[in-house]
């Protein structure tokens, strides 16, 4: 709930601020648009093409190269990539105009059985505020540390 | 009040076009061609290649996987297209790569691929 509190709080303050810039001859605009581009971006469609059980912990490496972060000897892969979410359009009246991207980190989070196959993968992007930028991730593995269905130790 | 107007619809409209150009930039972590590998890292033919052979051309990976038999080199690729190992002197919009290279267990090349970081 303190999080949702302090998102509603940004949000009014920046809306406050781009109010006030405004009428001071100042646009600034948040330009949202499905996520697209970045650096290293690895899509839905390429994970779409992993089989679970089938598809090896060498396979992914070859699709996708190292990832940024290894948990439990290997059992855990996790990717990370930027990817944008929209542009900050800024306007000042004599001065000019200026756009910056709004990127957020994303993960891909995969699990590994013990014989070195895909168990299961998800998605996960960071939250615009908060200090806690890969808690989902975390949870997951958690999570997957207390499924029945995990491999065997 | 009136004049400032013209120049900040301008402002937004030249916002505008630097945001439908940077949106057309869409760049993917994808796996690089075949023969540009084969071209640029001319050494490496799976199943010929061996580890030994790998490891004094390219010095020590950055990662290994699987007890050894995955092998992953960060390569930096320079403003004349060449491929060296390790980060080099990265300026921002420069082509960083994964090489990956697996191996059998009697340490020949058996699959590899160039992956595009950046």
């Amino acid at each position: 709930m303190r999080t949702r509190a302090s998102e509603r709080l940004i949000v009014c303050v920046g809306l406050a601020l781009m109010s006030v810039g405004a009428v001071g001859g100042c646009i600034i605009l948040p330009v949202p648009t499905p996520a697209h581009s970045g650096v290293g971006v690895i899509t839905e469609e390429a994970v779409k093409s992993l089989k679970p059980e089938e598809t090896t912990r060498a396979d992914l490496l070859l699709l996708f190269g190292a990832p940024a972060d290894r948990y439990e000897e290997d059992r855990f892969f996790v990717y990370k990539f930027e990817r944008t979410h929209g542009y900050l359009l800024v306007g000042l009246a004599y001065v000019g105009g200026a756009v910056g991207p709004m990127k957020k980190l994303h993960y891909l989070a995969l699990e590994f059985t013990s014989t070195g196959r895909l168990l299961r993968q998800a998605f996960f992007e960071e939250p615009w505020f908060g200090r806690d930028r890969d808690g989902s991730v975390q949870q997951w593995m958690k999570e997957a540390h207390e499924s029945s269905k995990g491999p065997d130790p | 009040m009136r004049s400032k107007r013209p120049s900040l619809i301008g402002s937004t409209a030249a916002a505008l076009a630097t945001l439908l150009l940077a949106s057309s930039c869409a760049q993917h972590a994808k796996v690089v061609a075949p023969e540009i590998v084969s071209e640029r890292l001319k050494f490496l033919r799976d199943g010929e290649t061996t580890q030994r052979e790998v490891l004094d051309r390219l010095g020590d990976p950055s990662h290994f996987f699987e007890r050894d038999h995955v092998v992953v080199y960060l390569m930096h690729e320079d403003y004349y297209g060449r491929l060296s190992v390790g980060p080099g002197n990265v300026k921002e919009n420069d082509p960083l790569y994964h090489l990956v290279i697996q191996f059998t267990s009697d340490g020949a090349m058996e699959r590899h691929s160039l992956i595009r970081l950046q």
